[in-house]
């Protein structure tokens, strides 16, 4: 009988027509949508002032940090008006434009079918973005066409090819003029410190090419922290981080294992906690997992590579970040804390009390005071149920104050017996990293 | 497979042509998918496009690409149980209940074929065939997907498999009966 099922399913399962323009369509709803409530969530709660605070911070820091004469010189156009680099939710680059660290390119090249702009380029030990606008003349094109187009390209580094692998982005199904960025990784490809940069749009059966834009690139500098390394120990041996660095764009910290990695070890049970993160995104070096929360950085790494470089985006609070290694069993599974107004919920990690949980419209809001601001959270692995059903992650709640967090979500039912699941992870308190950046 | 991995991890970086690129990859086998458990369009559509929303805001939180494919499934199978007990047009059996035998109404006009066959399942064990036969996962990947032990998964393959012998076996009958009838 499981033989029969086996081969007939597919068959039976493909007469169910696929409505594939409603799909099309429902996927690009449903990124609207996405986009849109990552737009709307708390951050309009987060109080102006400390924003500003924070941001000045960081500025101060970073004016310290990023003295390249060659770099101020080049510098004197900023800053552009209008950056391609800003609102994408991308914090490094905001932190490039803000720093004025964005080295202006306005190169246009047109053929009869596309305009092609290449807008602004940026690169420093974390990142090498290129930002462009495309203008289609007189048509409308899918994207995917588009991304045809550009990633039909030749690159080459100081005149020679090579294949820098890059990812790009931008919205709309079907569109004239579309804008983006290109983000190479430049720890990958070891580009230098300075470099003439060519990118040649070959073109595709659909829009013409033969378009190359040339031009030089240069480095803005990092801090290196000082005295970075820290060594852990385990069973198998150590565990040593190393050669931390701040740029504008992000920070990367290199680690290595100091023993051979087993082939069936596939990874220690341990994860690496960032502190002082907003809405962090991150790109790695090799194959390891690195997740974000908005409050804590997490990294889990497969042992079987004994060195891999983490890179991260800057963090918001300015001078100071923690890494705090922490234990999560492979095979734990989360304990369950009913929630409710006043609810005081005691995790393996830290302690907080529900002041909050309300219907507001179509959304319900949950509001979380930390009882010690030492406490460690992390809401990355903490899910919100309601009467055992599944109903969001908890990992977008937003720090609103000092010890206040906030999480909320679009629903247009009033849920009863709400809890939370969380997985249960015990911080190393004693191997706590502390780096500064001062 | 590597694609679909370099897909996802830029994705997790805000690269949305990528995350497109993805859903597209599965769009079909979630569709249809999301249509065994709603037998309307509309709805299965409702059902995707939910399952797109979902994975679009939470995709930087997948913690090993290479499990991409189980993660989206697993937010579909979600997806589609919350929508039809939504819809009240199931009630998911307890365990217990599902132990009982459950009669199949079978229409005289309507043959049942193994698809209308897997129509008459409960949406546990439609959820079950869905993942062992038709995305052809392991019994471990079904585990984790169902975050329930593979002893269970087993079992419950056993059962469902059986559950559809009965009903297709109750439709030769039936067919067997009809024909004679008619003659």
């Amino acid at each position: 009988m499981k033989n029969f099922i086996k081969k007939n399913v597919s068959d039976e399962y493909s007469k169910i027509a696929v409505p594939k323009d409603k799909l099309d369509k429902a996927l690009i709803n449903a990124m609207d949508r996405g986009n849109k409530q990552t737009q709307k969530r708390i951050r309009n709660r987060i109080k102006v002032p400390i924003l500003a605070l924070g941001t000045a911070c960081m500025m101060l820091v970073m004016g310290l940090f990023f003295t390249n004469s060659t770099l101020a010189d080049l510098l004197k156009n900023l800053p552009i008006i209008e950056s391609i680099f800003l609102n994408r939710g991308d914090k490094g680059l905001e932190n490039v434009y803000e720093n004025e660290k964005i080295q202006v390119i306005n190169q246009t090249k047109e053929n009869s079918d596309v305009k092609v702009t290449i807008t602004e380029a940026y690169f420093d030990d974390t990142r090498f973005v290129v930002g462009y606008e495309i203008n289609l003349l007189d048509k409308r094109m899918p994207v995917d066409q588009i991304f045809d187009f550009i990633s039909n390209s030749k690159i080459y580094v100081n005149n020679k090819e090579t294949n820098l692998s890059f990812g790009t982005s931008f919205s709309n199904q079907d569109v004239q003029s579309i804008k983006g960025i290109l983000d190479f990784d430049p720890v990958l490809n070891k580009m230098g410190e300075e470099f003439d940069f060519t990118i040649e749009f070959e073109g595709t059966d659909d829009i013409k090419g033969d378009l190359t834009f040339e031009f030089p690139v240069y480095y803005v500098e990092g801090y290196n922290i000082p005295n970075s390394k820290v060594t852990l120990e385990d069973q198998s041996g150590e565990f040593s981080v190393s050669d931390v660095t701040v740029a504008p764009s992000g920070i990367k910290m290199d680690t290595k294992l100091s023993y051979p990695v087993r082939e069936n070890q596939e990874k220690l049970p341990i994860q690496y906690f960032i502190s002082a993160g907003d809405g962090l995104w991150f790109s790695t070096l090799e194959d390891n997992h690195i997740h974000e929360s908005n409050e804590y950085f997490q990294v889990r790494f497969k042992s079987y590579y004994e060195k891999y470089r983490l890179e991260f985006p800057p963090v918001n609070s300015g001078r100071h970040f923690q890494v705090i290694p922490a234990i999560v069993e492979e095979d734990s599974k989360p304990v369950n804390y009913p929630i409710y107004k006043g609810a005081e919920v005691n995790t393996s990690f830290g302690s907080f009390t529900v002041t909050n949980i309300e219907y507001r419209k179509n959304e319900l809001y949950i509001e979380l005071l930390v009882n010690d601001e030492n406490t460690f959270l992390s809401f990355e692995n903490t899910w919100l149920l309601s009467s055992d059903d599944f109903i969001s992650s908890l990992s977008s709640v937003e720090k609103i104050d000092d010890n206040l967090y906030a999480f909320q979500i679009e629903t247009n039912e009033e849920h009863t017996d709400l809890s939370l699941d969380i997985l249960p992870i015990e911080p190393l308190e004693k191997l706590k990293i502390n780096y500064s950046t001062q | 497979m590597e694609s679909i991995e370099q897909n996802v991890l830029l994705a997790q970086q805000g690269d949305k042509l990528a995350f497109q690129q993805l859903m597209r990859a599965y769009q079909e086998k979630m569709y249809r998918m999301a249509f065994t458990y709603v037998h309307n369009e509309a709805d299965a559509v409702e059902i995707v496009q939910e399952t797109f929303y979902k994975a679009y805001i939470s995709i930087k939180k997948l913690k090993e690409p290479k499990y991409f494919s189980t993660w989206l499934t697993k937010i579909l199978i979600n997806n589609a149980l919350i929508f039809i007990k939504k819809q009240k047009r199931f009630v998911l059996f307890s365990e217990a209940h599902l132990e009982k035998d459950n009669p199949v109404v079978i229409q005289p006009e309507e043959k049942m074929d193994l698809l209308n066959a897997i129509r008459e399942l409960s949406p546990k064990y439609k959820t079950i065939i869905n993942l062992r036969f038709y995305l052809d996962y392991s019994q471990s990947q079904i585990a984790e997907i169902l975050d329930i032990p593979e002893g269970t998964v087993k079992s419950q393959i056993h059962r469902a498999t059986k559950k559809l012998e009965k009903i297709l076996g109750e439709d030769i009958a039936y067919e067997k009966f009809y024909k004679e009838k008619c003659e």
